[in-house]
């Protein structure tokens, strides 16, 4: 419920706070204006919640940010400008939810892959907190057709230096289509 | 509907000057007569995906410069809310009109009707740039390619890929099998028998140009209850 309370106070403000931020923000180009730099003062309100935000986080780096070399998970870094804060220790929350009972029950943090345990909804969900569907749609129209059928993360990835799908070339682009496109065709019927 | 100007003479000639309305009139015949096949083909609007592999594979067949486009796929304004909003797509690329307002009023000839294939196509050489079949065409499908100086078009890819025995570029090119292309002198053509089974229409059809280009309409989402 916390939790809920939470994402929707993130939500309100994001919605509130987006067109404010677009304007005071430097446009790289006209696909990059989906994201204003990511500001995420709006999700905390007052003292307590950052640090609750600051805790919840210290709890994600502790773990992750060596390689775990028994199981070999390796460590995890935000690299992207857009989704990295030092002033919120990362912010893995923002994205990944709190850490619950993690890692002793996967499911109760949220994941992004197409194999996750996070349902697909939840998933994009998550993405549709701070990106509008008007800027998804002003950004790349084919948000509008997939949203609902795949998830964010099977183009986008945020750990990356460079998110691979931002200001790809025309002729990738059609390749994406072409070879997703065909290989659904080939499955159909056997999914 | 009759606009054709050779037509136009043609009954001009048979109301004031006998002795040449038959004459004229051979030269329509002439262009309308196909021995052979006849090319069309479908874009099944219900199949696109607006990917646009059908553009860049056509340019690059056909070595169609940048700023000119043999065919274009446009979008349509988003039908419905996110996250349900979708697209239609139409494709805009010559029709092979078989009434071909383009050739009609090509005063070189350099427009044609090729004979054995029904296909319209453009002699680069015997053009000499008037632009009025830019003007003629109803679907504004013609262009002055910047490098031969000449009108130019799709022409099914009659010197490229057909030359060799392949399907056009666009077809070939398209992932989701949208596009069909064939004989529709062949019962047995796949062309002829998706027009059979399937709901099509033909674009500007009531200015009687008789285009080969035949649609599947993506029309869901068009009656709101
Ligand atoms: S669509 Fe235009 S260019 Fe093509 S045959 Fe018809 S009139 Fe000519
Ligand atoms: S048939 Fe050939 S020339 Fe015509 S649009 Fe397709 S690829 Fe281009
Ligand atoms: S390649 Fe096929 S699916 Fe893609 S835009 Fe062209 S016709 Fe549509």
């Amino acid at each position: 419920m916390r939790l809920l309370q939470r994402s929707l106070i993130f939500m309100s403000l994001c919605i509130l706070c987006l067109p404010g931020l677009a304007a005071g923000n430097k446009v790289v180009s006209e696909r990059n204006i989906l994201v204003p730099a990511a500001d995420f003062e709006i999700q905390v309100e007052n003292k307590a919640e950052m640090e609750k935000l600051i805790k919840e986080n210290r709890r994600c780096i502790r773990c992750h940010q060596v390689e775990r070399k028994l199981k070999k998970i390796p460590a995890v870094t935000v690299q992207g400008a857009a989704h990295g804060s030092e002033k919120f220790y990362d912010n893995c929350t923002a994205c990944h939810g709190d850490k619950g009972k993690h890692p002793k029950q996967d499911v109760s943090v949220i994941s992004f892959a197409a194999h996750s345990p996070t349902p697909l909804a939840q998933q994009n969900g998550q993405c549709l907190k701070c990106h509008t569907p008007v800027e998804l749609r002003k950004a790349e129209w084919t948000h509008d057709v997939h949203y609902k059928k795949i998830n964010c993360a099977s183009c986008h990835k945020l750990h990356d230096a460079v998110d691979p799908i931002i200001n790809i070339e025309r002729k990738s682009r059609i390749k994406l289509c072409v070879d997703c496109h065909h290989s659904i065709n080939e499955s159909q019927g056997e999914l | 509907m009759d606009y054709s100007r050779r037509k136009f003479l043609a009954g001009l000639g048979a109301t004031t000057m006998f002795a040449t309305a038959g004459v004229a009139g051979t030269s329509v015949i002439q262009t309308l007569v196909i021995d052979g096949k006849r090319y069309g083909m479908i874009h099944d609007e219900t199949l696109c995906i607006g990917c646009e592999a059908c553009v860049d594979a056509c340019r690059e067949t056909n070595n169609v410069p940048e700023g000119v486009s043999r065919l274009e796929i446009i979008r349509s304004e988003p039908r419905g809310e996110f996250p349900n909003a979708d697209y239609q797509f139409f494709r805009k690329s010559c029709q092979h009109c078989e009434d071909a307002p383009c050739v009609n009023v090509c005063p070189t000839g350099a427009s044609f009707i090729d004979k054995k294939t029904g296909i319209v196509d453009v002699h680069a050489d015997r053009c000499v740039g008037c632009m009025y079949c830019i003007a003629a065409c109803p679907y504004k499908v013609r262009y002055i390619d910047p490098v031969t100086k000449s009108a130019d078009k799709c022409n099914f890819c009659r010197d490229t890929n057909l030359a060799k025995g392949q399907l056009p570029a666009c077809v070939q090119s398209c992932p989701q099998q949208a596009l069909v292309f064939g004989d529709l002198n062949d019962p047995n053509s796949e062309i002829v028998k998706t027009l059979q089974q399937k709901t099509i229409y033909r674009y500007k059809k009531h200015l009687g140009t008789k285009p080969k280009m035949f649609r599947v309409p993506d029309l869901k989402g068009e009656i709101e209850l």
